[in-house]
C-alpha cells in the first residue's frame, strides 16, 4: 500500500511533466507503461523536446540511473535458482526498487517466493501509469507536506528494512564502509552514481575476502 | 511539408520511446541472466548475498544527503524506529513519513 500511494503520486508528477514539455497523453502514458523508471523518466523528460532528439544520451543518462538494477536482477537470481529466466520476465520486466526491496525482506524471513515480486509490482505499476494519466490530463501535481512524505516512502521502506538484513558485527563494518564510500563519491558524482559506487565499494571488499577464504 | 514534420516527429518519439524501454529492461534482466553463468560459490556468492544490505543503505546515505532536511530526519527517524520494531516495517515507515511532513510544515520547506 505504501508504494502504491508513492507510485501514484511520482505518477501525477511525471504526467504533469510530460504535460508540460508536449508529450501527449497517449504517448506519455506508453512511455510510463513500457519504461516504467521513475528516475529514468524524469531525468530524460527534458531530452523530449531536444531536436534532434539525443538518443544516445538518453540511453547513457538510463543506464547511469538504472545500473543499479544489474546488481538486484543478479540477487533475485540467488535467491530464485529454480525459475526458469523465461517466467522471470514478467517480473523483471515490472522491477522497482520498492518491489525488489519486499521480495529481499520476505526471503529475509524465510519466504522465498517470486510470486511476491511480481504481485507487488504489478499494483505499483498501475499506480505509475494511472497516476501519469490523470497528472497529464488535470494538469496538477501534488505539493505541500503530505505529498512529500507520500514520496519519502519507497525511500522509508528501504531504510526501514536495513536492520532485517543485519547478520553479525561484520555487516556494521560493511556498512560503515558504504555510507563512507557513498558520502564521498557524492562530493563529485550525481546521486545515482555515488549509490552504486557506494554499494559495489563494499560488495567488492566482499568478494576479495570471500576469495581469500575460498583460496584459504 | 507539416505531414513530413509531423512523421519525423512521431519517428523521434518511437525511437525515444524504444531506446528508454530497451535499455531499462535490459538492465532489469541483465543481471538474473548473467548470474546464471557466474559460479554461485566462493568469491561471488557472498558479495551478491549482501548486496541488498549495502544497497539499501547506500539509497538510505545519498537519500539524506540529497533529500534535503526533512528528508534526513525522516530516514534518521525510520531507522531509529526500525531498530526499535524490528518485525515490522510499517511502524518504521511511518515514523519517518510523519517527520518528513512535519518537518517540511514547521521549516516551510
Amino acid at each position: 500500500m505504501p508504494f502504491l500511494i508513492s507510485s501514484g503520486i511520482t505518477g501525477v508528477v511525471m504526467g504533469v511533466t510530460y504535460r508540460e514539455i508536449g508529450l501527449s497523453l497517449p504517448l506519455a502514458v506508453v512511455v510510463s507503461a513500457i519504461v516504467f523508471s521513475g528516475t529514468a523518466q524524469a531525468a530524460t523528460a527534458a531530452l523530449w523536446t531536444a531536436s534532434p532528439v539525443p538518443f544516445l544520451a538518453m540511453a547513457i543518462t538510463v543506464i547511469s540511473i538504472n545500473l543499479r538494477y544489474v546488481i538486484m536482477g543478479a540477487h533475485l537470481r540467488h535467491l530464485f535458482t529454480d525459475l526458469s529466466p523465461r517466467r522471470a520476465v514478467a517480473g523483471l520486466f515490472l522491477l522497482t526498487d520498492g518491489s525488489w526491496a519486499m521480495t529481499v525482506k520476505r526471503a529475509a524471513h524465510g519466504d522465498r517466493d517470486a510470486g511476491i515480486l511480481l504481485g507487488t509490482s504489478l499494483p505499483i505499476w498501475v499506480a505509475w501509469v494511472a497516476g501519469t494519466a490523470a497528472g497529464h490530463t488535470l494538469g496538477i501535481a501534488p505539493t505541500g507536506p503530505a505529498a512529500s512524505a507520500a514520496s519519502f516512502l519507497p525511500l522509508g521502506f528501504m531504510v526501514a528494512v536495513i536492520p532485517a538484513q543485519r547478520g553479525g558485527r561484520a555487516t556494521w563494518a560493511s556498512w560503515i564502509t558504504t555510507r563512507i564510500t557513498a558520502a564521498a563519491a557524492l562530493l563529485v558524482l550525481p546521486a545515482t552514481w555515488a549509490t552504486l559506487i557506494g554499494a559495489l565499494a563494499r560488495i567488492a571488499v566482499g568478494a576479495r575476502r570471500s576469495g581469500e577464504q575460498h583460496d584459504g | 511539408l507539416e505531414l513530413d514534420e509531423a512523421v519525423n516527429s512521431m519517428t523521434d518519439d518511437l525511437v525515444a520511446l524504444g531506446v528508454l524501454a530497451v535499455v531499462t529492461f535490459t538492465l532489469r534482466a541483465a543481471g538474473f541472466l548473467a548470474a546464471d553463468h557466474l559460479p554461485r560459490v566462493g568469491i561471488w556468492r557472498r558479495p551478491i548475498d549482501v548486496a541488498p544490505g549495502n544497497l539499501f543503505v547506500a539509497f538510505g546515505t545519498v537519500g539524506a544527503l540529497t533529500g534535503g532536511i526533512p528528508v534526513a530526519l525522516g530516514v534518521a527517524c525510520a531507522v531509529a524506529a526500525a531498530l526499535c520494531w524490528r518485525e515490522s516495517e510499517l511502524l518504521p515507515l511511518a515514523a519517518g513519513a510523519a517527520a518528513v511532513a512535519t518537518a517540511e510544515w514547521v521549516l516551510g520547506l
